[in-house]
């Protein structure tokens, strides 16, 4: 992992994963001092949690960066703490597992806030929609006391939302309806959940398909993880792609989405 | 889009805002949480009528709100568990989006309405039709009321004669049975038309 004070991207929290899984112990994430983006900072969050879950507590060496957003994640004090914090143009919002209900005011500020950032009334609705229907399946789907992530970053014409649970993640979830009791990998379980009413319930499974109708007609990318396998759908051409990917196990499932108004500038 | 002749029925109008307490209607668990008045409302009255689901003033409506609240009702229409017809108006173009995508999904379909001075002034379909089934239900509000005798007749006098009689009533029924069209009994025949229209 890099050490200057520069921009961390998600592609670099991956390659960190390979390398404590391919390396073992020591580890220790040496990010001081660097800027991290918002879903990588969840991921990482997110890493850090399966770590303590599946090594000895004492013979971690962590160290994590200081950055605003990650600083953000500390004194939530997530997933042992609760509420909402906000930062500049960053919120980040514990999701417990006892009330569905409390995210609708983080709900209700993702949708003022993108209306003041340029984003179009029906936009703003069909993102809140979109990240309502993410935060929904921590609830509804990832079996697990521990409360999951909810964060947004705003800034002119664009939005980065990423919502993580440390819950049974898509596999195992799937497993539980005899529809789909095939599935072997996480892969297939991803691959087949993002398809409208696939779920562990014979009712439901929408939330992915009312992200993708979201987003599709911006700029952008969309990245969902669960178990080893990662998909991104990337707008940041003319040409959408579907890309996927390997990592090592992880818990839960981790879904952020980059959307802008424009294209990128071509350099 | 519709014949002047018959009158406009009452309908049951149910605003959705008021029924649910919130503009914003998203996911399993709110729907989970609205579905017992959703039930409560439509079996309240045992009656075949016609419920119009008016969802203006609904800002955000998801997919899974609506699979958890509306369509297990539609099903039990379809299935012919509940004497109602469904019509619904005023949904946003997000809340229609995910209506539809969850109507497509599931193999529905819904009649989607426009109203001026309260009446139904226009209907759509929305959802997942055969587009024979669809051609149907047109010519069916085109007429106001019509039988498969008289839709044979017009179909033959406009040299859509390929067209049987027996197609003819098995389209309106199929139309019938997804709850798109009322059937009565005229005479010696049946006679077809959208439920928001009487004699």
């Amino acid at each position: 992992m890099p050490t200057s004070d520069r921009y961390v991207s998600i592609r670099e929290v991956e390659q960190y994963q390979w390398r404590v899984a391919t390396n073992d112990i020591p580890l220790t994430v040496p990010v001081k001092g660097t800027q991290l983006s918002l879903a990588a900072a969840i991921e990482l969050a997110c890493f850090e949690q399966f770590l303590l879950h599946t090594h000895d507590e004492n013979k971690l060496r962590i160290r994590f960066p200081t950055c605003g957003v990650w600083k953000l994640i500390r004194s939530l004090r997530w997933p042992n703490g609760n509420g909402t914090l906000k930062e500049n143009s960053t919120v980040l919002s514990v999701l417990p597992q006892d009330s569905g209900r409390r995210s609708s005011d983080s709900l209700r500020s993702l949708q003022t806030d993108l209306r003041q950032h340029g984003f179009s009334h029906t936009l703003a609705g069909s993102l809140t929609g979109a990240a309502g229907e993410i935060i929904d399946n921590v609830f509804q789907h990832s079996q697990t006391e521990l409360p999951g992530l909810f964060g947004y970053q705003l800034s002119r014409r664009k939005v980065t939302f990423c919502v993580a649970d440390l819950g049974v993640g898509v596999l195992k979830s799937l497993r539980q309806n005899p529809q789909y009791r095939h599935l072997m990998t996480s892969m297939d379980a991803l691959q087949t959940a993002i398809a409208p009413g696939v779920s562990r319930f014979d009712a439901g499974g929408y939330g992915f398909s009312t992200l993708m109708r979201s987003v599709a007609e911006l700029w952008g990318k969309t990245r969902l993880r669960s178990g080893e396998a990662v998909l991104v759908f990337d707008r940041e051409t003319e040409e959408r792609r579907k890309m996927h990917s390997y990592l090592p196990p992880f818990l839960g499932v981790q879904v952020s989405a980059i959307c802008r108004l424009d294209p990128p500038k071509k350099s | 889009m519709m014949s002047d002749s018959p009158q406009p029925a009452m309908l049951r109008r149910v605003n959705v805002r008021q029924l649910t307490g919130s503009d914003t209607l998203v996911g399993k668990t709110d729907g989970q949480r609205d579905a017992p008045k959703f039930v409560n409302l439509v079996f309240g009255d045992d009656r075949e009528e016609s419920l119009l689901w008016d969802w203006s003033g609904i800002e955000v409506a998801t997919a899974s709100y609506f699979a958890t609240t509306i369509i297990p009702l539609m099903r039990m229409i379809t299935s012919g568990e509940l004497a109602k017809y469904f019509l619904f108006a005023g949904l946003n173009k997000n809340c229609l989006d995910e209506f539809a995508l969850v109507l497509n999904a599931e193999g529905l379909v819904a009649m989607l309405v426009k109203l001026k001075n309260e009446k139904v002034a226009s209907v759509d379909l929305v959802g997942k039709l055969d587009p024979v089934y669809a051609n149907t239900f047109r010519e069916v509000i085109r007429h106001g009321a019509i039988s498969a005798a008289e839709l044979f007749k017009h179909s033959q006098s406009r040299g859509k004669s390929q067209i049987g009689k027996t197609a003819w009533v098995n389209r309106l029924t199929g139309l019938n049975r997804l709850r798109l069209l009322r059937k009565e009994k005229v005479g010696r025949e049946f006679v077809f038309r959208a439920p928001f229209m009487e004699v």
